[in-house]
């Protein structure tokens, strides 16, 4: 840094009128030091050789083969099991959710009950998967602790589903319990 | 300002009237400019240099006069690098927002900086890297994932039975080729995918905005005709379905495009809930 600025200074003596802060929380997101490479599986080998082969070789090349991430992170690589399905139930749960509910409190009865135990929990299962897999991830907490949190999704699933339903069994059931709330 | 040119009058008293006059014009017109004025905006940059791994990254202020700057933060952050500051680094080509070299994050707001007006309030703007992207220098960030990932998807045309290139023309109707206006015009800035929360936390499995509404372009385009293919490839719980309708993308476009509602729709289609239409004019 002090290099930095004895040059930039004696560049900008004629009109030296910035300043530096220096910056406490920010941080650099790489660093050259510690390159993270990840060995190409055979399909991402085969991407990469098919993409190198379109483009000149010789300098251009080199200018190219720089960089601070690993050759290929991207895509359609580890997990290839179909998603859609889920995608489209969690979309039907989530409109069939919006008569369900207020059906439920008006209408208090153990059916409105039972089928508002495993809707609430299956939305909210997948909800609270969504959260753990976006913000416990490998990448950052390595191999076991991202899998151990998806267990925990489960086990809370488990019990809340447990839960409601000895609330609907041997309690006074959800839709009354909302409504016992509200007269509060 | 009579007095001033009563002095000037005097020193070119040997010249003629008319001369005299001419001067007396264009010595008012510079001691105008000369009066105006200073307008200073302090620009805070981000800075970080790999020769020196171990000095953290800093904000560098630079503090430059507006009047004497072109209009748009490109234009500022080249008068700094040209008469302050030659270490600044950063990436620009076209200055005029159809390259997409000079994507960066401006006042919170990842952007183009040769499409940007520089905020004249006097607040400093802040000048980052496109966030959550490794930095190569400065405000130069790594973009070979995002390139890799474009790569995947196969972003050329693809038929099954394609006669021999030059022979025949690709027929397309005047609606079909409707479908790719909002998509084609992307300039693959990354600014969207760099804003997307969910890229930043999984930039290494989801796609993102910008390579998704790609995908989505050689999806619909009536001519091509791997769509089941392409759509088999991106089923998996992390190359789309990652996006959770954040819609940073949609706001943050400089180009002003819409790559959520192309996440959406291609959601409906690896779903099963919308079908691409049939081409309106065979292609071949």
């Amino acid at each position: 840094m002090a290099c930095l600025l004895r040059t930039s200074l004696n560049i900008c003596r004629a009109s030296a009128s910035y300043q530096i802060s220096l910056l406490g929380k920010a941080r650099p997101l790489s660093s050259l030091a510690n390159l993270r490479i990840d060995e190409p599986t055979p399909n991402q080998s085969r991407l990469l050789a098919s993409t190198l082969k379109a483009t000149p070789l010789g300098l251009l090349s080199k200018v190219q083969s720089f960089s601070t991430t690993s050759a290929v992170r991207a895509s359609g690589v580890p997990d290839q099991h179909d998603h859609s399905k889920i995608w489209t139930l969690e979309r039907l749960l989530s409109i069939a959710l919006m008569p369900v509910v207020p059906l439920g409190v008006m209408y208090p009865n153990i059916l409105f009950d039972l089928i508002m135990s495993v809707a609430i929990v299956m939305h909210v299962h997948w909800g609270v998967e969504a959260v753990v897999v976006d913000y416990v991830r490998p990448i950052i907490f390595g191999k076991l602790i991202p899998k151990l949190s998806l267990g925990l999704v489960y086990v809370f699933s488990v019990v809340l589903l447990l839960g409601l339903l000895n609330l609907s069994f041997r309690g006074q059931g959800i839709g009354n319990s909302v409504n016992t709330i509200w007269s509060m | 300002m009579a007095a001033v040119s009563g002095v000037f009058l005097q020193r070119v008293g040997r010249i003629s009237v008319s001369q005299a006059r001419n001067v007396h014009l264009s010595a008012a017109a510079s001691q105008q400019a000369a009066a105006k004025p200073e307008r200073k905006k302090t620009f805070a940059v981000y800075r970080w240099n790999p020769d020196k791994p171990e000095e953290k990254p800093q904000l560098q202020e630079y503090v430059i006069d507006l009047n004497k700057c072109g209009p748009m933060v490109l234009d500022a952050l080249l008068k700094i690098k040209n008469e302050i500051d030659p270490t600044l680094t950063f990436r620009r080509s076209c200055r005029e927002g159809i390259c997409g070299s000079c994507a960066m994050n401006i006042g919170g707001i990842n952007t183009l900086a040769c499409i940007s007006k520089i905020d004249t309030s006097s607040t400093p703007t802040k000048v980052y890297p496109l966030p959550h992207m490794y930095v190569v220098k400065d405000l130069v960030p790594d973009m070979s994932n995002f390139y890799k990932q474009y790569a995947s998807i196969q972003p050329y045309l693809q038929r099954k039975n394609a006669a021999p290139a030059g022979t025949k023309q690709n027929l397309q109707s005047v609606e079909d080729r409707k479908k790719l206006d909002g998509l084609y015009e992307c300039i693959l800035c990354a600014c969207c995918s760099t804003s997307c929360p969910s890229y930043w936390w999984n930039g290494d499995k989801y796609l993102g905005p910008a390579v998704l509404m790609q995908a989505y372009r050689w999806v619909i385009d009536s001519r091509d005709e791997m769509t089941q293919e392409r759509l088999e490839r991106l089923k998996d719980p992390f190359s789309v379905f990652r996006c959770h309708t954040i819609l940073n993308c949609t706001k943050t476009c400089p180009k002003g495009l819409n790559p959520a509602k192309a996440i959406s729709e291609m959601k409906q289609l690896i779903s099963g809930t919308k079908q691409k239409p049939a081409p309106e004019l065979k292609a071949a």
